[in-house]
């Protein structure tokens, strides 16, 4: 079910009403019960696959752990790494695959038929499986003692508030607050309606709002690729997307808080950033530090000299790109990211240290030139994340050779400014105060005043087709 | 600033507002959602209709079909913006003859989904029309596009909820949006209400959501045919079982409406259908755009519906005097 909603709202509301009648194991199996129960609601034909997963991995972390043979602990892990893995790569990857080596062949003159299977893609697969591989990867480093409790484990990782779209959450950082009670804390609690709110905001105002205007320019309808349609499309999926993400995030961690666990955060606003390193560090944390700590650390990070360095930054990042989607688009996204955070680590190693870490400047002229620029390159990127295809997304971008102009387009300028400007607005506020919410710290009074105005613009302005979140097609 | 695998409790400084009971706060903010929604649901109820050109006309529509009869047999003419733009009423009746009562209940971006349920929460309510005259082009009829929450408030019935859901297979996500629209007025009008809000905030706006609104694409023939056979024959069943003729009209258009099929299909059916003149007649100048006619393109074609329909029901009365039944 859609975290936007009212049937949401609803088993949200009753879940958390039980929730806190129950003691703690009983809360646990409460929660596994409605977690399966939500994950069903999506597609009840996938809830075997995540029930194999789990308790192939929970027993496989067990024996790892019990064991002090190296053979075996790896073949367990082994184990554990491939059948996630081979569920992944097959549910998402095999048409794909199938159909470009049936492209590539056929390129070379070899033409064969690989048969299609138009798999449906389990939902949240792309983010459950990153957990699983955390986990087992840690208890196999010894960084983490494994789960006795089958119940406990398998609400780690299907726990519903991020069970279909993420923040991935790290083991060593859910698992304890699934494993030890809760505690009613109303400040929490409120916390949490407050963070729901704010994620309906940006996710049914912003980002479905915007999706019309990017929908507009990509599907042609706005007109043939120009300068003016380029820009209406990047900047509006750019804000699409950050919203839509930002907001089910937000909604998340809220509905994780309501019942006392603590998600890590996942955006902070990265469209401040003055590096792409610092984007990095600001969008998706979850995945981008996941991608960091288990795959750019194990293939060697910054160890070994800068060619290898560039080498890990451009694999990590292509990987990083194809995890969002089986198509090329994704794959050519995770490698502009990937050249330029190896250009700007070249750049800044002509400059002194190549690992700096940029200081804050809210309000500098300098500081927004930077943030304009980065903010045009990671644009552009987007643009290959969005089109259809290569091809499309060249031609897209090729409209900046061209200039047309239609009263419609400052129609839809203006549409824009409208729906991004709130959460710019927004970002700002949170960016200079440290807030995870606007008026976090302030009074109760001006608490219920932002808590009203974000009902009374969700109900007044939300989008009005039903727009899955973009993150459930991973 | 935090490290980056921060959660919310570890990372932020205490609030530093002391003596707050924040579950009260929590609360009404919860509460305020409640009254906010009521004051909506209040608001759309009672001043929604006044303040819509559209809704009022379709209001107006509903309450003449619902209006008592007149002592002779009343003949419901349903159907879409197609309906609205593309038949002279006054003409029609005129042209048709007064033995008649025809009745226009035109509601926008509605097709068959919103009619077949449409139909039957009009009988519900009391309507009981001697003749239902269904006009859509071919898109609408095969499609399964409907006016998604105004439907469920304005044309389900609360019996056809269930039957409705299984017939479209409708996720239940999808399901529950449309109970909570068939309820509540505000729900099932928030699109309007926030085009209302958008008109205000950005100017010409309806220039570029007509840009925007979604083009279907080709259909298949052999599609058009078997859809339409089985929905004109849902129809000629339906209407038959309540006592009612049925017919469908078909309007002309500007690009290729699928036509040929569809007067096959109701062949098949058994179903009426009247398709008085074609598109290709019209000049361009008829058309606002590829559906729509314009003023002097309605008078056309009311022109050659009127003697089409006129020919239709006067056999159906015919007939139904022959029988030695009621003519309504």
């Amino acid at each position: 079910m859609l975290f936007d909603t009212p049937v949401f709202l609803l088993f949200l509301t009753l879940v958390v009403a039980a929730y806190w009648r129950l003691r703690h194991h009983q809360q646990n199996r409460m929660l596994l019960a409605v977690s399966y129960l939500f994950y069903g609601w999506w597609d009840y034909r996938f809830l075997a696959l995540i029930l194999i997963s789990t308790v192939v991995d929970f027993q496989c972390a067990r024996l790892i752990a019990r064991s002090d043979n190296p053979l075996h602990r790896r073949l367990l892990l082994a184990l554990s790494v491939g059948l996630n893995v081979c569920f992944l790569g097959f549910f998402k990857y095999y048409d794909f695959f199938a159909e470009s080596l049936a492209a590539g062949l056929g390129t070379l003159g070899i033409e064969v038929s690989v048969p299609l299977l138009k798999l449906i893609l389990p939902p949240g697969i792309s983010f459950y499986t990153f957990q699983e591989l955390a986990y087992i990867v840690d208890v196999y480093y010894k960084r983490l003692e494994p789960s006795e409790s089958l119940v406990d484990y398998a609400l780690f990782i299907t726990l519903f508030p991020h069970l279909i779209a993420g923040p991935i959450q790290r083991p060593s950082h859910l698992l304890p607050q699934v494993q030890r009670e809760r505690t009613w804390d109303a400040r929490q609690f409120h916390d949490g309606v407050m963070l729901i709110l704010t994620g309906m905001f940006r996710k049914c105002v912003i980002a479905d709002n915007c999706a019309l205007i990017a929908e507009g320019a990509f599907s042609g309808k706005l007109g043939e690729p120009s300068i003016p349609v380029l820009l209406l499309g990047a900047y509006a999926f750019a804000w699409q997307i950050y919203g839509d993400f930002s907001g089910y995030s937000d909604i998340a961690r809220g509905s994780a808080q309501l019942m006392g666990f603590h998600f890590m955060v996942n955006f902070r606003q990265p469209y401040l950033s003055r590096t792409l390193q610092d984007f990095w560090r600001r969008w998706h944390i979850s995945l981008s530090t996941w991608l960091r700590d288990y795959l750019y650390i194990s293939l060697g990070g910054n160890r070994h000299g800068e060619a290898k360095t560039y080498r890990n930054l451009l694999t990590t990042m292509v990987l990083g790109g194809l995890w969002h989607g089986a198509n090329w688009t994704f794959v050519v996204w995770g490698t502009i990211h990937g050249g330029y955070l190896a250009l700007e680590r070249w750049v800044k190693g002509k400059s002194g240290n190549p690992d700096a870490v940029e200081s804050h400047g809210l309000f500098s002229p300098g500081a927004w030139l930077q943030r304009i620029f980065i903010f045009h390159l990671v644009c552009v990127a987007w643009v290959f994340f969005r089109a259809e295809s290569i091809q499309k997304a060249l031609t897209m971008l090729g409209g900046i050779g061209r200039w047309e102009w239609r009263p419609e387009y400052m129609i839809a300028f203006v549409f824009l400014c409208v729906f991004t400007l709130p959460l710019f607005v927004l970002d700002l506020l949170l960016e200079s105060t440290g807030e995870e919410y606007p008026f976090e710290r302030h009074q109760p009074v001006v608490a219920v005043a932002y808590a009203a105005s974000m009902i009374l613009a969700v109900l007044l302005l939300s989008g009005n087709q039903i727009n899955a979140f973009i993150y459930f097609q991973f | 600033m935090p490290s980056s695998t921060s959660s919310s409790s570890s990372s932020r400084p205490t609030a530093g507002i002391h003596g707050v009971n924040w579950l009260r706060v929590s609360l009404t903010a919860i509460v305020l959602l409640a009254a906010i929604y009521g004051l909506m649901e209040f608001a759309t109820r009672r001043f929604l209709v006044r303040s819509s050109k559209i809704l009022s006309r379709i209001e107006a529509d509903r309450r003449a079909v619902m209006s008592p009869r007149q002592g002779k047999p009343l003949v419901v003419l349903a159907g879409n913006s197609l309906l609205l733009f593309g038949v002279d009423m006054d003409l029609l009746r005129r042209e048709v003859g007064s033995e008649y009562d025809i009745r226009r209940y035109a509601v926008e971006q509605t097709a068959f989904v919103d009619w077949k349920y449409g139909y039957r929460r009009l009988l519900k309510e009391g309507v009981k029309p001697d003749v239902f005259l269904l006009m859509l082009a071919t898109r609408p009829l095969v499609g399964d596009e409907f006016r998604r929450d105004q439907f469920a408030y304005y044309q389900l019935s609360t019996e056809d909820y269930l039957p409705f859901v299984s017939d479209l297979r409708l996720h239940p996500t999808d399901a529950t949006g449309q109970l909570l629209s068939h309820y509540s007025n505000f729900y099932a009008n928030r699109s309007d209400v926030r085009k209302f809000i958008l008109a205000k905030l950005v100017p010409n706006m309806a220039n570029l959501t007509t840009r925007l609104a979604p083009v279907g694409g080709q259909l298949d023939p052999a599609r058009v045919l078997s859809v339409s056979k089985e929905r004109l024959r849902w129809f000629e069943q339906e209407t038959r079982k309540d006592g009612v003729k049925f017919a469908l009209i078909l309007p002309p258009t500007r690009v290729d409406g699928y036509t040929e099929p569809v007067l096959e299909a109701s062949k098949t059916a058994g179903a009426a259908t009247l398709f008085p003149i074609a598109g290709a007649s019209f000049p361009p100048g008829e058309f606002l755009d590829a559906h729509h006619l314009t003023e002097k393109g309605a008078k056309r074609f009311t022109e050659s519906l009127a003697p089409a329909l006129k020919t239709e029901l006067d056999q159906w009365r015919a007939g139904r005097q022959k029988a030695g039944l009621r003519i309504h």
